[in-house]
C-alpha cells in the first residue's frame, strides 16, 4: 500500500513523535529492513542493548514495537514505515521471522477472540423483566428532566435571547447536569453546546435559536415517539441519551465498500481524545462519520489516514438519514481512490434537502462538490459553482489561502462539510491528488 | 429569509416585550401553521420558529453569485520540484529551520523549479519575517506565487507597480532602506542620484543610515559628491569623512600615501664584508606631515610610551592606505614587499598595519599573501580578519591552517560563510564545539548543520568524548544527525 509521508505523519500521536519519526527515516538507523505480502518489519539500534523489534501490519494498518514507549505508534513505526514510504527499494522480500508471524496470527486470534466473546454476550440470557423495570423507571426521569427542560426554553423565549451573552456559565452548566441526573446525557449534551456558541460573532442569534429549536423538537418529538418512523424514533432516542449498543449494531450486516477517507479532525479535551474521521464509500455513493474516543496512552481502534482507501465493512448507527457508523471489518487498503463528487450547488441543496426533510437535527452534511472556485466578494470568502450559485466558506475556516494557492483560481472538486449556504471546506482534489485543507 | 430574520428579530426582545406571532408565512404550510394554536405564546413561537426553521433548512437554496469572477493563475512555465522535495520542506518549516531553508530555495531556484501551490501561504509568510529570502521565495513561487500577492495585500512584495522614486518620496523608512540598498547593489550611480533629490531634507539618523549604505560598491564615482558635503551633523561628518578614506583615490588617501612614500623607501647596502648586497626598508626620522592629515583624523601623539610618536602615525597611515602602494612605490611583488618589511624588527612593526589596511581594501591578493607569508605571532590579532576577508577554498584552507591557534573566533566567522565547509575544516570544527558542549547548544548545531557536509555522519565516532562529556554529547551528536539526514535529504531530492 502506498501511503505519502503527510499521511503518514498524521497517524503521530503528537508534534515530537513526528520529529523523531522523521529522523529514524534513515536506513542508517535501521539494521534490518525487511517486507512481506502482510507485514513490513525491522530493526533499530535504540539506547537499550538489543535493536528494537518494529513491525506494521500493511492489511488493516497497525504498529508493534518491543521499545518502551507508551505513545502509539511510537517513533520507530513512524520511522519504519516513513521509509517505506520514501524508498521501497530498501526492503527486501523475506519471509515473516517469527516475532513478526507470532504478532499478526495473534492479531487473528484476538480478533476471532473478541468476536467469540461477543457472540457468547448475545446468548447471555437477561431478565427481560428487570430490565423493562430499569427502562420504565429511566424514562420516568427522562420525562421530568424534560418538562423541567421545556419550562427552562420557553423562559429563554419569554426573557428574549439580548441576556444570553451576559449570562454566566453556569447558567447552562447548571441546566445540563440536571438532564445529566435525569439521564438524558444526549440533552445535556446539547445544551453544551449552547454554551459554546461565540456571542462575539455576528448572527449568533441564529446559531442560538437553531440549536434551541433543535432541543425543543427533541422535547417535543419524544412524547410523541409512537406516531413517528422507527427511524425517527432511533433518532430520538439517541439525541435524548439511549446508546446503541455496539457489539449489537456490529453484529448487523455491514455495507461493504472502498471506503475513501476524507477527513480526520483531532480534539483533545482534558484526558478524552475525540477522532472525527469522515469517509466515503466509492460504491455506495454514502458518507459515513466514524467518532473514535479514547484517553491518553489507549490506542484508537482503527487507523483511518486521509487521502487513503479502506476496503472494510461499515454499520451505520440506527437513525434518520444516519451517518455515524462503525467498522465492522477491515480487509485491507485498496489504491484506487477516484471518487466523484455532485455537480452543482443546486444539486447539493436538493440532496440535503432530503437529508433535513427525513432528519430535522442534522447540523453538518458532507459534500463532495465538482468544479467549485474558492472566489472573495463584498468581504466574503464563497465556494462559486459552474452555474454561478455558491455557498460562503466558514468564518472559523483557517486555510482559505491554502485553498487559493491549490485553486489557483481554476474550479477544484471539494470536499466540505456544513449545511444551508455555509460550508467549510475539508478537503479538496489537484490533478486526483487529494489535499487535506483543516 | 425575510421571515426568519422576524422571527429572531422577535426572539431577541423575547415574547414579554413583543407579540410573537406572524402573518406572512409561505403557502406551502400555511396548513402546519394554522396547526399552531396551543394558547401559550412561548409554546405558539417555538412551534412556529420550528417550522419556519425546518422550511428554511430543507429548502435552502445557493446563493447567486453570477456576477463574482475570479481571475486566474498563469500555467507554470517551471516544472514543479518533486514530492519528496516538497515533503523535505514541509519538515524545514514545521521546524522554522530557516538556514535549511535558504539552502532548499537555492537549490530549487537553480534547478529553475517551482514549489507546490499548497507551501505557497507558509513560505510568503516566512518572507515577511526573513526579508532576505524574499526574493529567492518569489522565484520559487512561480506564477501561482504572483497570482497570489495581487490577491493578498499584504504579500504585496517588490510590487511593480510603485514608481522607485515615488516610493523615495513617500515610502516609510524601511521601505526607503529597503530601496536604496537594492538599488545600490544593482545600479550605484542611480542610488546616488536618488539619495542626492532628498538629502538636504533628511535626518540626521537617516543621513547616516544612507550613508553606510553607499560602503555597497563604493567608488571614486561617489567621491565628488562626498568631499563636497558640508554638514553640521558631528556623525555625519565623521561617517563622511569613514567613507572618503575608503576610497583610494580620495584627496586624503593620496596625502596619507605621498607623506609614506617619503616616509619609508628600499635601502641598498652591502654585507659580509661586501660580498653580497643587501635590501632593506628605511624609514625617516624627519616626517613632514601637512596639518590636514592631523585634521583628518590621524593622532599626532602615540598612546603607547614603547611606540614613539613616528611610529604611530606611520602605523596609522599604512593602515589608510590600499596596500598595493607599496607594490607601486617600491616596485616589488607582494610576497617581496612581505619578506621586506618583516626583514627588520623596525620594519616588522608595520606589519599588523599592512594586514589591518589588506582587510580595509578588501584586497584578497594582499591578504592571501599576509597569510601566506607574515610571521603569523606578528599579525596575530589580524589573522581572523585576514581569514574573514577570503573567500571560498582559500577562506577554508587558511581556517584550518589557523584553527589550532584560535579555534573559538574562526567557528565563529566561518558560521557566516555561503560555501559549504571541507570535510577537513568541519572535522576540526565538530571536534571542537563537541569538546565545549556547554557554549554550543543546539541553536549552534542548526546554525551549522548547512555549512556541514554530510558525510561527516560517518565520523561522528570520533568525536566521542570522555565519559563525563559523552551523555551531554550524544544530545548534541544526535542533533546534528538529524539536521545532517534533513540536508541529506534536501540534497538528494534536488539530485545535488
Amino acid at each position: 500500500m502506498n501511503f505519502s509521508e503527510d499521511q503518514i505523519l498524521a497517524m503521530a500521536p503528537d508534534d515530537s513523535s513526528k520529529k523523531s519519526g522523521k529522523e529514524l527515516a534513515n536506513p542508517s538507523k535501521w539494521t534490518k529492513r525487511e517486507i512481506s505480502e502482510r507485514a513490513l518489519w525491522g530493526e533499530c539500534h535504540g539506547s537499550g542493548k538489543l535493536p528494537y523489534q518494529t513491525q506494521v501490519d500493511m492489511a488493516n494498518v497497525a504498529f508493534k514495537c518491543s521499545c518502551p514507549s507508551r505513545k502509539f505508534p511510537c517513533k520507530h513505526g513512524l520511522g519504519l514505515l516513513l521509509l517505506f514510504a520514501r524508498d521501497k527499494k530498501l526492503f527486501a522480500s523475506a519471509t515473516e521471522p517469527d516475532w513478526v508471524t507470532g504478532w499478526l496470527d495473534k492479531r487473528g486470534e484476538q480478533e476471532e477472540r473478541k468476536t467469540e466473546r461477543k457472540e457468547k454476550e448475545k446468548t447471555r440470557t437477561v431478565d427481560p423483566a428487570a430490565q423493562a423495570k430499569r427502562q420504565e423507571n429511566r424514562l420516568k426521569r427522562v420525562e421530568e428532566g424534560r418538562i423541567e427542560m421545556r419550562l427552562w426554553i420557553k423562559d429563554i423565549i419569554r426573557n428574549g435571547l439580548l441576556n444570553i451573552p451576559g449570562k454566566d456559565i453556569s447558567y447552562f452548566d447548571t441546566m445540563a447536569k440536571r438532564m445529566v441526573d435525569a439521564q438524558a446525557s444526549g440533552l445535556a449534551s446539547m445544551i453544551r453546546s449552547l454554551r459554546g456558541i461565540n456571542y462575539f460573532q455576528e448572527g449568533w442569534q441564529t446559531s442560538f435559536l437553531d440549536q434551541l429549536l433543535r432541543i425543543y423538537l427533541v422535547l417535543e418529538g419524544f412524547p410523541q415517539m409512537s406516531t413517528l418512523s422507527q427511524e425517527l424514533q432511533d433518532e430520538l432516542m439517541t439525541l435524548v441519551g439511549f446508546a446503541q449498543n455496539q457489539e449489537e449494531l456490529k453484529s448487523q450486516t455491514g455495507i461493504r465498500d472502498d471506503w475513501f477517507v476524507l477527513s480526520k479532525r483531532v480534539e483533545e479535551d482534558d484526558n478524552l481524545t475525540t477522532e472525527r474521521n469522515w469517509l466515503y464509500g466509492r460504491k455506495s455513493k454514502r458518507y459515513a462519520l466514524i467518532l473514535q474516543f479514547y484517553v491518553n496512552g489507549q490506542i484508537p481502534e482503527v487507523n483511518l489516514i486521509p487521502g487513503a482507501s479502506v476496503d472494510a465493512s461499515l454499520v451505520f448507527f440506527k437513525g434518520a438519514a444516519a451517518l455515524r457508523a462503525l467498522v465492522k471489518e477491515q480487509y485491507g487498503m485498496q489504491s484506487e481512490t477516484a471518487v466523484e463528487g455532485l455537480n452543482s450547488w443546486k444539486e447539493i441543496s436538493s440532496y440535503a434537502g432530503h437529508i433535513h426533510a427525513s432528519n430535522p437535527w442534522v447540523n453538518r452534511i458532507p459534500v463532495i462538490v465538482e468544479n467549485v472556485v474558492p472566489v472573495k466578494a463584498n468581504n466574503e470568502w464563497l465556494l462559486k459553482d459552474e452555474l454561478g450559485d455558491g455557498v460562503l466558506i466558514h468564518h472559523s475556516f483557517q486555510s482559505i489561502w491554502k485553498l487559493m494557492a491549490i485553486s489557483g483560481g481554476r474550479p477544484v472538486r471539494l470536499f466540505a462539510v456544513g449545511k444551508e449556504n455555509n460550508f467549510e471546506p475539508l478537503g479538496a482534489w489537484v490533478d486526483n491528488q487529494y489535499k487535506v485543507l483543516a | 429569509m425575510k421571515l426568519w430574520e422576524d422571527i429572531v428579530n422577535k426572539a431577541t426582545l423575547g415574547s414579554a416585550k413583543l407579540p410573537l406571532k406572524s402573518v406572512d408565512v409561505p403557502e406551502n404550510i400555511a396548513e402546519e401553521y394554522e396547526l399552531i394554536d396551543s394558547k401559550d405564546p412561548e409554546d405558539d413561537f417555538l412551534r412556529f420558529a420550528s417550522l419556519i426553521f425546518q422550511y428554511r433548512q430543507a429548502g435552502s437554496l445557493p446563493l447567486n453569485f453570477q456576477s463574482v469572477t475570479q481571475t486566474q493563475a498563469k500555467p507554470e512555465i517551471k516544472s514543479y520540484c518533486s514530492a519528496k522535495a516538497n515533503g523535505v520542506l514541509k519538515t524545514i518549516l514545521e521546524e522554522e529551520l530557516i538556514p535549511f531553508l535558504k539552502m532548499w530555495l537555492q537549490l530549487c531556484s537553480s534547478r529553475d523549479a517551482c514549489v507546490a501551490p499548497e507551501l505557497i501561504p507558509e513560505l510568503f509568510d516566512v518572507a515577511l519575517r526573513k526579508r532576505e529570502l524574499e526574493t529567492l521565495i518569489l522565484d520559487v513561487s512561480g506564477n501561482r506565487g504572483a497570482w497570489l500577492c495581487h490577491l493578498n495585500s499584504e504579500w504585496n512584495f517588490n510590487s511593480p507597480t510603485v514608481d522607485s522614486n515615488e516610493l523615495w518620496e513617500t515610502g516609510d523608512r524601511e521601505d526607503r532602506r529597503k530601496l536604496l540598498r537594492a538599488l545600490r547593489t544593482t545600479n550605484p550611480a542611480d542610488a546616488l542620484e536618488l539619495l542626492k533629490t532628498t538629502w538636504a531634507s533628511e535626518g540626521a539618523n537617516e543621513k547616516v543610515t544612507f550613508l553606510e549604505m553607499l560602503r555597497i560598491n563604493l567608488s571614486s564615482e561617489d567621491l565628488a559628491w562626498l568631499e563636497d558635503l558640508k554638514e553640521k551633523g558631528q556623525k555625519v561628518n565623521a561617517t563622511i569623512l569613514e567613507l572618503i578614506k575608503s576610497i583610494p583615490q580620495s584627496t586624503i588617501v593620496r596625502a596619507y600615501a605621498d607623506v609614506l612614500r617619503k616616509a619609508i623607501n628600499i635601502r641598498k647596502g652591502k654585507a659580509l664584508l661586501g660580498m653580497i648586497n643587501k635590501t632593506s626598508l628605511e624609514v625617516s626620522d624627519d616626517l613632514l606631515i601637512p596639518e590636514s592629515v592631523f585634521k583628518s583624523g590621524i593622532d599626532k601623539l602615540s598612546s603607547d610610551k614603547n611606540i614613539s610618536d613616528n611610529q604611530s602615525i606611520l602605523a596609522q597611515l599604512i593602515m589608510a592606505v590600499p596596500p598595493t602602494l607599496w607594490n607601486d612605490h617600491l616596485q616589488l611583488s607582494t610576497e617581496d614587499v612581505i619578506r621586506l618589511f618583516q626583514k627588520e624588527k623596525q620594519t616588522a612593526f608595520y606589519l599588523p598595519a599592512l594586514a589591518i589596511a589588506s582587510v580595509k581594501f578588501g584586497d584578497k591578493v594582499w591578504i592571501k599573501s599576509m597569510l601566506d607569508f607574515a610571521d603569523a605571532s606578528v599579525i596575530r590579532d589580524s589573522i581572523v580578519s585576514l581569514i574573514n576577508g577570503l573567500s571560498g577554498n582559500e577562506k577554508d584552507i587558511n581556517a584550518q591552517k589557523f584553527f589550532k591557534e584560535m579555534p573559538k573566533e574562526i567557528t565563529q566567522i566561518m558560521l557566516y560563510q555561503e560555501e559549504e565547509w571541507s570535510f577537513e575544516l568541519a572535522k576540526l570544527v565538530v571536534k571542537y564545539v563537541s569538546s565545549d558542549i556547554y557554549s554550543y547548544n543546539r541553536g549552534f548545531y542548526r546554525q551549522a548543520a548547512p555549512l556541514i557536509p554530510v558525510s561527516i555522519l560517518d565520523a561522528m565516532d570520533m568525536f566521542a568524548q570522555s565519559d563525563e562529556q559523552k551523555a551531554y554529547w550524544k544530545n548534541q551528536s544526535d542533533e546534528l544527525t538529524r539536521l545532517l539526514n534533513i540536508k541529506q535529504q534536501i540534497l538528494q531530492s534536488f539530485n545535488a
